[in-house]
């Protein structure tokens, strides 16, 4: 009967009602073609502008067509191009001159200090998280829930209020202002514990005591039988812990901040605010910010399937 | 016995970890200088600098740290209680450090102080007391298009200025019919930092002899209000504009764009202007004098000496040597934006980066620093919005002066 209810008004179909049923789609997508819009533009002019000299920058910023060939920003004497020499309507002339002047100030270096903070917290984030994680899954020992409540504890703790005990701590320890000192105290973390604990508690002890019959220890078990099959949890903090300590800014700033030789991309990129002095010379910023961002974008398309993953299974979306 | 050789081997990493950077005995002190970076020419100005003061005095090593969001991280330090022996302060910030009790008090120890730009002094004493020298400073100045100045038939702004001057000329300017379409006379924005210039040219003051805030207060009322009149007709007869009005960032890239005819901004303007808008022809000179008198608003930075400081002579030692009459003529002889903060060392600068430089230097000997207390936050708030809703013509000046010193006295009483 109700079947029969639903299909009359298919019956008589009219565009109008045919316009009304696909409405909410047609307004969906319009919807998250104005959300796509707002997130690229700025993107796109990110990148536009990078490649513009500074008077054009100023003069045209929504310039977005470039004319083929570079060109160089400064006369022979050294003094700036107008910008009417190098915009007209949408079209510019590009140059490189912001990237030469980034790498100039030491990005190279910047860049391999983000790459070496990065993949060093982040490896032993992988393996102290999850055998942190593993203990407070599976072994008994006295204080468990104790512990794991203090570490989930520590997640209600703002990152703020740590900053200068952290400071403090790094100073006693004299490791301020080196890699260790970056590395080591963000080495673990709470919501990697917890991600882990939560994974290995979803994971049937069959398996665990299936190895144990077979005359494994427990960390054979946990190497060759677990770490194996936790693919997805470990996916989903490697991606969490690379793109946190990427755009890690605050911590570094604390820790190696007074050292240059040790800044990371985030640092640098701040420091390139006040590189003109009174004036924010955009194109070397937005070279800087061009060149942070790329290895991101990277990762992000290398590993886009497993960012929804990790971000559906953690549930959580980034830390 | 496992457990405990993990804890033997754990200690052993430790105690490793911690040699690993142990400072080894040394003959000579090590002073750090922390401050904020400047553009590259600045930098390697002043490192050149503390080499030359390292050669004079080869008992002091000096660690230059120049680092990004300097304040967030001086204040980490400060927080830790083992910070910097000579640090950057600017202004704003000048008093709450004092309050905090990590400035030393400089009197007796800053050489010639009696060389520096008063005005400047002033900022950075107490009770008579100069605490932190000056490092340099930058002043408001009046920047003029002489293109569009010429096309007018107009006589360039000078130092003789006086608001009637000033909007007689937007007047003409208006009316002349030579502006480009959407061009308007003056550039201002409804920034406090700008407007209080008006107040001071109007007569008003900050501080009373005892040191108390008197904004807007007694007679400072008149001026308060006479100042808002005036800027808010510019803006309601059309004949300023601010730069979002302008579709710009700030009054001086509108004024680059060739938006606005005249604008008020610091030595900030003078790079600026000429590394982002080559072609545009301009010119400066003081700001136009009010009922008052003559008056321009300063900003600036000093050299300040921790207070807890195991090395006191060696850090006196550098800040003199940076801020003493030598030092001011090395920062003038670059030309970088900011002046030297001393008197001496004006004529000097002006030669370094050319004749648009003389009204900013001009300004030192009136100029004012626009510093309310600490924890004043919602003072500036309140007369920023008034300020802009008086522009608007949404508020009556009287009102939004009464709204703004009701604020300033309810923080006071606090």
């Amino acid at each position: 009967m109700s079947a029969v209810t639903l299909e009359q008004p298919v019956g008589q179909t009219s565009s109008a009602s045919k316009f009304i049923r696909r409405a909410p789609g047609i307004l969906g997508l319009l919807f998250l073609a104005i959300v796509a819009v707002v997130e690229i533009v700025p993107f796109v002019f990110t990148v536009v502008n990078s490649a513009k000299c500074l008077p054009a920058i100023n003069a045209a910023p929504w310039a977005f067509i470039p004319s083929s060939g570079f060109i160089d920003c400064r006369n022979e004497e050294g003094r700036p191009l107008p910008a009417s020499a190098m915009t007209s309507g949408a079209t510019f002339q590009p140059s490189l001159e912001g990237y030469q002047m980034v790498i100039a100030r030491d990005l190279p270096r910047w860049f391999m200090n983000s790459v070496i903070f990065a993949a060093a917290v982040t490896i032993c984030r992988i393996l102290i998280d999850s055998l942190a994680g593993y203990s407070l899954a599976r072994l008994k020992f006295p204080g468990n829930r104790l512990i794991f409540f203090i570490i989930l504890g520590t997640l209600m703790i703002p990152g703020v209020v740590l900053i200068v005990p952290r400071f403090i701590l790094l100073k006693q320890l004299g490791i301020l202002n080196t890699y260790q000192g970056l590395i080591i105290p963000l080495a673990a973390d709470a919501f990697g514990i917890f991600l882990m604990k939560q994974f290995f508690e979803s994971i049937p002890r069959e398996l665990e005591e299936a190895a144990e019959v077979d005359g494994a220890s427990r960390l054979t078990t946990f190497f060759r039988i677990i770490l194996p099959i936790s693919t997805p949890a470990l996916t989903a903090l490697t991606i969490f812990s690379i793109q946190g300590m990427w755009n890690n800014f605050m911590d570094a700033l604390i820790i190696v901040g007074t050292n240059p030789s040790l800044w990371t991309l985030t640092l640098g990129l701040s420091s390139l605010q006040g590189a003109g002095g009174e004036t924010l010379i955009w194109n070397l910023f937005l070279a800087g910010a061009v060149i942070t961002t790329i290895p991101m974008a990277i990762v992000f398309f290398a590993f886009q399937r497993y960012f929804v993953e990790g971000v559906s299974y953690s549930g959580l979306a980034g830390q | 016995m496992r457990r405990s050789r993990f804890a033997v081997f754990s200690m052993a990493a430790l105690t490793a970890l911690a040699l690993s950077t142990g400072v080894l005995a040394q003959d000579t002190v090590t002073i750090t200088l922390m401050g904020h970076g400047s553009s590259t020419a600045e930098d390697d100005a002043l490192n050149a600098s503390v080499l030359a003061f390292e050669e004079a005095n080869p008992g002091i090593d000096v660690d230059v740290q120049l680092v990004p969001d300097f304040d967030t991280v001086l204040q980490t330090a400060f927080a830790s209680g083992d910070y910097p022996e000579v640090f950057y302060t600017g202004q704003s910030l000048f008093r709450q450090y004092v309050d905090a009790g990590v400035i030393a008090n400089g009197s007796g120890y800053i050489e010639s102080p009696e060389g520096f730009y008063p005005a400047l002094a002033a900022v950075y004493s107490i009770d008579g007391e100069l605490y932190c020298p000056p490092k340099d400073f930058s002043n408001l100045a009046l920047e003029y298009n002489t293109d569009y100045f010429d096309a007018a038939g107009l006589e360039y702004p000078n130092a003789d200025w006086t608001w009637d001057d000033l909007r007689a000329a937007a007047e003409a300017l208006a009316a002349s019919g030579t502006l480009p379409e959407g061009t308007v006379p003056f550039g201002l924005n409804p920034d406090i930092d700008r407007w209080f210039a008006f107040y001071v040219q109007a007569g008003g003051t900050f501080y009373d002899e005892e040191g108390n805030f008197v904004f807007g207060e007694d007679a400072n009322h008149d001026a308060a209000v006479s100042a808002l009149d005036f800027t808010a007709m510019l803006t309601q007869d059309g004949l300023a504009a601010s730069s979002s009005d302008l579709s710009a960032g700030w009054p001086g890239e509108a004024f680059g764009q060739g938006k606005a005819a005249m604008t008020m901004e610091g030595n900030w303007i003078i790079s600026y202007l000429n590394d982002t808008f080559p072609d545009v022809n301009w010119g400066t000179t003081e700001l136009p004098a009010g009922p008052g008198g003559e008056g321009t608003l300063t900003f600036s930075e000093a050299y300040c000496v921790g207070a807890d400081n195991e090395h006191p002579e060696e850090s006196w030692a550098l800040v003199n040597f940076l801020t003493n009459e030598a030092g001011a003529e090395r920062v003038a002889a670059e030309g970088f934006g900011p002046m030297p903060s001393r008197e001496a060392s004006g004529a000097s600068w002006i030669e370094a980066v050319g004749p648009v430089g003389e009204a900013f230097v001009a300004g030192g000997a009136y100029a004012v620093a626009p510093v309310t207390p600490a924890g004043f936050g919602e003072f500036r708030d309140a007369l920023g919005n008034g300020v802009g809703a008086a522009f608007r013509g949404e508020e009556d000046s009287v009102d939004v002066i009464d709204e703004a010193v009701e604020v300033s006295q309810e923080l006071k009483a606090e």
